[in-house]
């Protein structure tokens, strides 16, 4: 039975293997952020990174959406962009008499927000509705959103000017939250006299059908988790609820993310099973951007985050 | 106010859980039955089993004023039976009925914790009357079981599995352990009964009186209760000396012997013959103050003091098991010289009583010079005449010992030893009543005699110039064919080679009731007899100081210093070993490679410290490598029990091959 699991996941999950090797001519150097963002689609979820402009996150986003074989739209948040420009305006037809849907870019398999948190309130929260139903409702009409739906956002950290910071309760709403970061010097040479990041992207193949896709996201789903495995989980959602350092623990959502998440992470590593490693490589990404601080806290969120890492033993 | 029972809002959780405590309770309401009148827990045992049925019936619990009525009449009946609600009994019957009253009154989960510390009061109240060894056991499986209620009363909806509750039930019953030995072995005694007066004793067993009558020991006969056992270090004196001196009786009305009002009566002058017998007395309560003490006890320790006759009296009555070290001598001369008075008092006899009587034991007298002879031609006269040893004589009428000696001829000893009394002092030999205990069961591991009230005995002691008082046993002059059914287990009692016997089945009950009585014996002595004495003895022996104040103080650093053991056991968990078989192989690992100086941290995942050792040895990288793969493939991968067992089989080898 083990072995037969094991084959199963074998064959399928080459052309994730082929993915990461295309995306990281593309993304240089970055092999972690490329493999939790497959993570997070594999996983179902919403993907949100998160860095200073020109470190490649549309690229990254971009590529994911090209490598994957899903459609791809694309939506430029501004603080005078509104509602009805992400999710499609009723405009009344002379000829047949009546109104009609024109959908929006949200009616697509990946829709890349761009610097999502420049856009007002009013239109994040169009989209973060929608993420979270994927549906939308206009006129009293329901629209379902095609599936797969991904939404990766990007978003320049709030320090900067001019920006509208996601309140915590949207912020659950996205999966992962993973930023990027500087390239190392070696790879920041490699990408100065390689070629240009566009072309690129418009020459990556697909290496997987939504079919193959969506097989994949069931096949995480099913990956066994064992009973010590469980109180591991249990243990770090407890840890970061009983850190004096923490204002607000884990929910009981997060944790049910942070387990799809390990699960998806097991099969990117062609695993039947979960080990203690796939929830400490998605552990960052999913409880950084949920976890509150005390106000008296200055250390980053990382460094708690790896800190209950380091103290929870592993049973 | 409208009257209605008010709707249950307990859980189907708390309903089940408070019929299994209703249950607990019955059974501590029905051990009461024994030391209460009978109807105070058949009453509780009945309230308790209304609310059973009720609880069934899915029925609320009943309205307030009601059950104030029945608390109101419930303690009038208390008064009414003991005149009084202080002290023992009345406390405990107003304790029954609160916890029976309080189990209609279950609406919540905090009367059902109410009613189980009701249950713990109700069990300890029956160690009021009894703390001997089954009642320990009683209490101690009742304690248990309201633990466990507790418990899972407090694990709410969705409780662990039994399993885990009884084990936290044991690991709480047992961290109260060292609390207990500590109040145990430090808290002051409390000298004297703790209601002011004397036990309540059940069944009219009240042991060995002062007086003799008729029929008084053969009430006893027919009791297993224990009386004393006693110790001796080395080998026990002979079966036949088993005789153990309690009261010495020797003035007869005519019905009854009584103990003597004659002021000169001394103590007796003793002229010690043979070897003196050490031995350690542990006598069960008695509410009397005799001490029953092998023929004849010398040099009274402590807190005892010779009597007329040479006989123990306690100075304060014997309310709870004490322990006293004794010497006996065997072979003794008891007042070879008696006074004119003692004498006298020695051949009184009610005018006109036992004209029958009288006449033969002159004709005695006169046929036979010495007073030996006499006593011979009585003795012969028991055994040839047609008299039976039974336990149910016939009644006496007119003048007893003439009835007993020539109408009816059946009697117990008491019988015996008055009608040879009468019948000496008639023929003029100064003769007396001795009242204790004949026999003896030995114990050849803990070397003691368990004796038991069904030993008590009566015989007579008469003087002979020269030797003094010297015992005679009417009842063994007795033919044996004439001893009845009926008394012949008491009769064996007695005899004097009665001891636990060695083979078949009758040998192995014998086994089992020496290991039972061995364990009784153990936990009177060092349990129930640890009283003030000995308390303070072991106080002095570890070097500390006694008295209330201090033993306070100790009891207040004890309990200080076990919250600062509980403290530290807590702030530093211990390692437990884990029960997972591939989790047991890695920790091997993680210890052999501690040794080397590597050690994981509390979070380092398997793979990441394998790759740490990995850079440490090079050599072993592959090793190391396998290690931590193999050990998560087996610890958290699904697997049959045959692919499980190979996975282990492969860790085993790599973990041991890992040098």
């Amino acid at each position: 039975m083990a072995y037969l699991i094991q084959a199963k996941v074998f064959m399928p999950v080459s052309p994730l293997h082929k993915l990461i090797d295309q995306l990281e001519h593309i993304i240089l150097g970055k092999q972690t952020q490329i493999e939790l963002a497959i993570t997070c689609l594999l996983a179902r979820g919403h993907l949100l990174i998160e860095d200073l402009p020109g470190v490649g996150k549309t690229t990254l986003a971009h590529a994911l959406a090209r490598g994957c074989g899903l459609e791809f739209q694309r939506i430029q948040f501004t603080s005078d962009l509104l509602p009805a420009d992400v999710t499609g305006v009723s405009i009344y037809d002379r000829d047949q008499g009546a109104f009609r849907f024109h959908p929006g870019p949200i009616f697509s398999q990946v829709l890349l927000a761009d610097e999502i948190n420049r856009a007002t309130p009013k239109a994040q929260s169009a989209l973060l509705e929608a993420m979270e139903e994927r549906q939308i409702s206009i006129d009293g009409q329901s629209h379902v959103l095609p599936a797969p739906f991904f939404v990766i956002a990007t978003q320049n950290p709030n320090e900067q000017v001019g920006t509208y910071p996601l309140p915590e309760s949207q912020l659950d709403r996205f999966l992962m939250r993973i930023d990027i970061g500087y390239p190392d010097p070696q790879a920041e040479r490699e990408l100065l006299s390689g070629r240009d990041r566009q072309e690129l992207i418009k020459a990556i193949d697909a290496c997987m059908d939504v079919p193959t896709f969506l097989a994949l996201q069931e096949m995480a789903s099913n990956i066994h988790a064992a009973p010590p495995i469980l109180d591991y989980v249990q243990a770090l959602l407890l840890a970061t609820r009983t850190s004096p350092h923490i204002k607000y623990g884990l929910s009981p959502r997060a944790g049910l993310g942070l387990m799809a998440a390990a699960r998806a992470m097991a099969l990117l590593r062609a695993r039947e099973y979960l080990v203690p490693e796939d929830i400490q490589a998605v552990f960052p990404a999913v409880a950084g951007h949920r976890l509150i601080l005390v106000e008296t806290e200055t250390s980053p969120t990382a460094n708690e985050v790896h800190g209950i890492l380091d103290r929870v033993p592993i049973p | 106010m409208k009257s209605r029972s008010s709707a249950s809002t307990l859980t189907p959780e708390q309903r089940g859980l408070l019929t299994w405590l209703l249950a607990v309770l019955t059974i501590a309401a029905f051990a009461l039955i024994g030391p209460l009148p009978t109807w105070i827990p058949a009453i509780a045992v009945g309230g308790i089993m209304l609310r059973l049925l009720r609880l069934r019936r899915n029925q609320g619990t009943f309205p307030a004023r009601l059950l104030i009525s029945f608390a109101i009449v419930g303690a009038a009946g208390v008064f009414a039976q003991f005149h009084t609600l202080n002290g023992r009994e009345p406390g405990v019957a107003l304790l029954l009925f609160a916890g029976a009253l309080k189990s209609h009154e279950t609406r919540s989960q905090r009367d059902i914790i109410v009613l189980i510390y009701l249950g713990y009061l109700l069990v300890l109240a029956r160690f009021l009357f009894d703390q001997s060894l089954p009642w320990v056991a009683y209490g101690l499986s009742l304690t248990g079981a309201l633990t466990f209620i507790l418990h899972r009363l407090h694990a709410g909806p969705n409780p662990p599995d039994w399993k885990f509750l009884a084990k936290n039930t044991l690991a709480q019953l047992t961290a109260a352990l060292p609390l207990t030995v500590l109040l145990f072995a430090v808290f002051p005694r409390i000298e004297g009964p703790l209601w002011g007066r004397a036990p309540h004793n059940p069944a009219g067993v009240t042991g060995l009186s002062n007086i003799l009558d008729p029929g008084r020991i053969a009430r006893l006969a027919q009791s297993q209760a224990v009386a004393f056992r006693a110790h001796f270090a080395g080998k026990p004196p002979p079966r036949a000396d088993l005789y153990w001196r309690a009261y010495v009786l020797d003035r007869f009305n005519g019905y009854q012997w009584l103990p003597s009002t004659h002021h000169k009566a001394s103590v007796g002058k003793l002229e010690e013959k043979g070897r003196a017998w050490h031995y350690t007395m542990l006598l069960q309560a008695s509410s009397h103050h005799a001490v029953p003490a092998l023929d004849i006890p010398i040099e009274p320790p402590a807190g005892l003091r010779l009597m007329v006759g040479h006989t123990l009296r306690a100075i304060k009555p014997i309310n709870q098991t004490v322990e006293y070290p004794l010497t006996s001598i065997l072979r003794h001369r008891l007042d070879t010289k008696l006074s004119a008075a003692s004498r006298e008092a020695a051949l009184q006899l009610p005018p006109g009583t036992a004209p029958r009587t009288r006449t033969l034991a002159l004709r005695w007298k006169h046929s036979s010079n010495t007073s030996q002879g006499v006593i011979e031609r009585a003795l012969a006269f028991f055994h040839t005449q047609d008299f039976y040893y039974t336990l149910n004589p016939p009644p006496l009428h007119g003048d007893i010992t003439d009835d007993f000696l020539f109408d009816t001829r059946k009697g117990y000893c008491e019988q015996y030893a008055s009608a040879f009394a009468v019948l000496m002092r008639a023929a003029g030999v100064p003769a007396r009543i001795v009242v204790g205990y004949a026999g003896g069961e030995w114990n050849p591991v803990l070397h003691y005699f368990l004796v038991h009230q069904a030993n008590a005995h009566a015989w007579v002691e008469v003087w002979l110039s020269g030797r003094g008082w010297t015992r005679v046993d009417p009842t063994a002059a007795i033919a044996k064919n004439r001893v009845q059914p009926g008394a012949a287990s008491a009769a064996a009692l007695m005899e004097t080679n009665s001891s636990f016997q060695f083979n078949g089945i009758r040998a192995w009950l014998n086994q089992v009731n020496l290991g039972w009585d061995s364990a009784r014996y153990f936990w009177e002595l060092s349990i129930i007899a640890f009283g003030p004495e000995q308390q303070r003895a072991f106080l002095h022996s570890l070097g500390l100081a006694t008295g209330a104040t201090i033993q306070g103080l100790y009891i207040a650093a004890g309990v200080v210093f076990l919250f600062v053991v509980i403290g530290l056991v807590e702030l530093f968990p211990r390692s437990s070993s884990p029960t997972d078989p591939a989790q047991r192989l890695y920790r091997r690992w993680i210890t052999d490679l501690g040794r080397r100086g590597m050690s994981p941290a509390p979070g380092e995942a398997p793979q990441d410290f394998a790759e740490r050792v990995a850079n440490a040895w090079p050599e072993k990288s592959e090793q190391a490598r396998r290690i931590a793969r193999f050990y998560e493939k087996t610890r958290y991968a699904q697997a049959q029990a045959d692919e499980y067992t190979r996975r282990l089989a492969v860790l085993s080898k790599l973990v041991k091959t890992f040098k």
